[in-house]
């Protein structure tokens, strides 16, 4: 690992792997490493020449979600949902009696309710929580489990699920492969639920981020070591890459969302809207504008633009709600001022 | 060792679910990984002593042994699973169990497992790091004294509180039979290192007590394999984190958590003599209820617990010895 780059390497080495903290390497006076060479195969990644994204008003829990979300979905009839198996993953962290840190039970149940409505053969939840090991613990405490078991939908812990070795499709880290769990690469259509939070090591952490999610612990440990010593942002760039090939959807809970200290030391900050759209990377850029950050400074998702999709406001279609109006000033840390520099408050 | 109704009912799920090779998934279906069978395994023994199951048991504990002796590599590690043959943490839980066999040929195998845990703790820090470390101002950095060494989930990685206190507890078990000095060290590296990454109100997560300059929490379930590994009378760096973390586990479970968590919360509080029967209510409770589905190690402790067995083993060697004089 520390190679011939004497301190500077051995600098490298130790955020990466207490942290994958391409912050505190930007703070040190470097940045995660970067091959000049492209860390994709260009043929193989198509961007849409538009992409739309839906904004939709939820000021709170209590309202009909499930409505809110099968409207959501009607808006992208490109949408493949019919006979076929449809994985949600949510982001489900930590003991959360808040309720701000992960996916809100309610908003799984929303979207559980509403592929079930567009015709899924089935609809399965997986994920697979990066710090504690206990998942029944969680599931009990989210409240995620009685959404289980009153939906009669599956679990599916992604730390403890059979897996295959898969070659991964991007090398902007040194992994080169991953195991990832055979309920994944056997959905038809996979679908991230994250929560609209800061992330005090990679920004924020959105559609693209939660897919860390997906990565076994089983096989990784608790935390997910592998994929900080390969840097945050490569990781998230090399499994979406990756998960590229299938058929994705996101939808995002920014109802209450998190700001500060994310992703789980935050405060909450209600944003009062659910963001959809099948393009991940402009699903993102979205939410990072209602968030007032500029997501073209967030590295990992500056970097995804090239390949993934679309960053730019010129190539994403608002639909429901426009950004105008609907933006929150989520706070971040000091290492991630660079996030707000430049960008106006909200006219009130 | 208490037998009961419920132990058995445990039992009978147990080698209920174990696959036609020998070996358990770590969920209710799947491919067999070598941290559930060693679990299961170690549940299995001591046999079920009523007739009703001990030939069962018995034919669960032999096709258990075959399959984990089958899948032992040169090195002595095992591979994670049938899909993963990569050699990682799954190696002290599998040379746990094959030390609490009878058998001089399993403990051979154990013994050998020791060795390659011996061989392969976690990264260390360099000294240009720790130097730079020492004069940076960051203060997002971890809180963390990084010249301690633990054991690492996957080889060539760094260390994390579970998989060091699985070490740590494999090292007092087979103390006696592993090369000298060098499990002595091995021993002191891990109660250094779990002694520094407690909480700061104790109990233990992950592994990070700290972060961006505030606190964090423990887990329930790190919390107890740290105190079984740290084990009662431990020596003097770790006595202050094991008084903690006997507290900090008790406010954790005041209330129900999850079967794993009160399975080894009993395990850790007997281990220091303290009363557990509240949380042995408490469990059969919890398996009153089959949502969520356990895992098949949450089931194994649960068995282990609920028969007051203990996870070093009676006769385990060295490790006892030496608390008895250090402490």
């Amino acid at each position: 690992m520390r190679g011939n780059g004497g301190p500077m390497a051995d600098r490298r080495e130790f955020v990466r792997v207490t942290s994958g903290a391409t912050v505190a390497l930007g703070l040190a006076g470097c940045r995660e490493q970067q091959d000049p060479s492209p860390a994709w195969q260009a043929a193989a990644y198509v961007k849409p020449e538009r992409s739309p994204v839906a904004i939709l008003p939820a000021e709170t829990y209590g309202q009909a979600l499930p409505d809110l979300v099968s409207r959501g979905l009607a808006m992208f009839p490109g949408l493949r949902v019919r006979d076929r198996r449809v994985l949600l993953k949510p982001n489900f962290v930590e003991v959360d009696r808040a309720g701000v840190i992960n996916t809100h039970p309610l908003v799984l149940h929303a979207a559980i309710e509403a592929f079930r409505r567009s015709g899924a053969a089935e609809v399965i939840v997986g994920e697979g929580p990066g710090h504690r090991r206990d998942t029944e613990y969680l599931l009990r405490d989210t409240g995620i489990g009685p959404v289980l078991r009153d939906t009669g939908a599956r679990f599916v812990d992604l730390n403890l699920d059979d897996v295959t070795r898969v070659p991964l499709l991007g090398r902007f880290g040194s992994l080169g492969s991953l195991y990832l769990p055979d309920t994944l690469l056997g959905a038809d259509l996979l679908v991230s639920l994250p929560k609209l939070k800061t992330h005090h090591w990679a920004g924020v952490t959105l559609s693209l981020k939660n897919m860390f999610g997906i990565v076994p612990g089983g096989v990784y440990g608790w935390p997910k070591n592998a994929l900080h010593m390969a840097g945050i942002g490569n990781s998230i760039l090399d499994i979406n890459a990756t998960l590229a090939r299938m058929d994705r959807f996101t939808i995002v809970d920014g109802i209450v969302g998190m700001d500060g200290n994310g992703p789980i030391q935050g405060e909450p900050r209600p944003a009062g809207v659910v963001v959809m759209g099948a393009d991940h990377v402009a699903v993102d850029a979205t939410c990072c504008r209602l968030m007032m950050l500029a997501p073209e400074r967030v590295d990992y998702l500056q970097r995804a633009s090239m390949f993934l999709g679309n960053l730019s406001t010129d190539r994403i279609d608002q639909r429901a709600e426009s950004i105008a109006g609907r933006e929150t000033d989520f706070r971040v840390i000091d290492s991630f001022a660079a996030l707000k520099t430049g960008l106006s408050a909200p006219s009130s | 060792m208490r037998e009961n109704e419920f132990a058995h009912g445990l039992a009978r799920r147990l080698i209920e679910l174990q696959n036609a090779d020998g070996g358990w998934a770590a969920a209710e279906a799947g491919v067999s990984a070598t941290e559930p069978t060693s679990w299961a395994l170690r549940a299995l023994s001591p046999i079920v002593r009523d007739p009703e199951f001990e030939a069962a048991a018995d034919v669960a504990r032999e096709r258990a042994v075959d399959w984990l002796a089958l899948r032992q590599l040169p090195s002595g590690a095992w591979p994670g699973s049938e899909r993963v043959p990569e050699p990682g943490a799954s190696t002290g839980v599998a040379t746990l169990a094959l030390a609490g066999c009878p058998e001089q040929a399993l403990r051979d195998r154990a013994v050998a497992g020791g060795g390659w845990l011996l061989r392969h703790p976690g990264k260390r820090i360099s000294w240009q790091t720790r130097l730079w470390l020492r004069w940076n101002p960051n203060k997002n950095l971890p809180d963390i004294d990084m010249r301690l060494r633990g054991w690492p989930w996957m080889k060539g990685m760094w260390g994390w509180v579970e998989p060091t206190a699985i070490a740590l507890t494999t090292f007092r078990v087979l103390g006696e039979w592993l090369p000298q000095p060098g499990v002595r060290e091995a021993i002191e590296d891990g109660e250094s290192f779990l002694a520094d990454r407690t909480c700061p109100d104790g109990g233990w997560n992950h592994g990070l007590g700290r972060s961006h300059e505030e606190d964090l929490w423990p887990y329930p379930d790190t919390t107890a394999f740290a105190l079984l590994a740290l084990g009662p009378g431990g020596p003097g760096r770790s006595y202050r984190a094991v008084e903690e973390g006997i507290a900090a586990l008790r406010r954790m479970l005041e209330e129900p958590v999850s079967r794993l968590a009160s399975a080894l919360g009993i395990l850790a509080f007997e281990s220091f003599g303290q009363d557990t029967e509240e949380l042995h209510r408490r469990l059969v409770r919890e398996w009153d209820d089959p949502f969520p589905p356990a895992t098949t190690r949450a089931l194994a402790l649960s068995l282990m617990a609920a028969r007051g067995d203990s996870l070093v083993p009676a006769d385990g060697a060295i490790g006892a010895r030496e608390r008895g004089t250090n402490g």
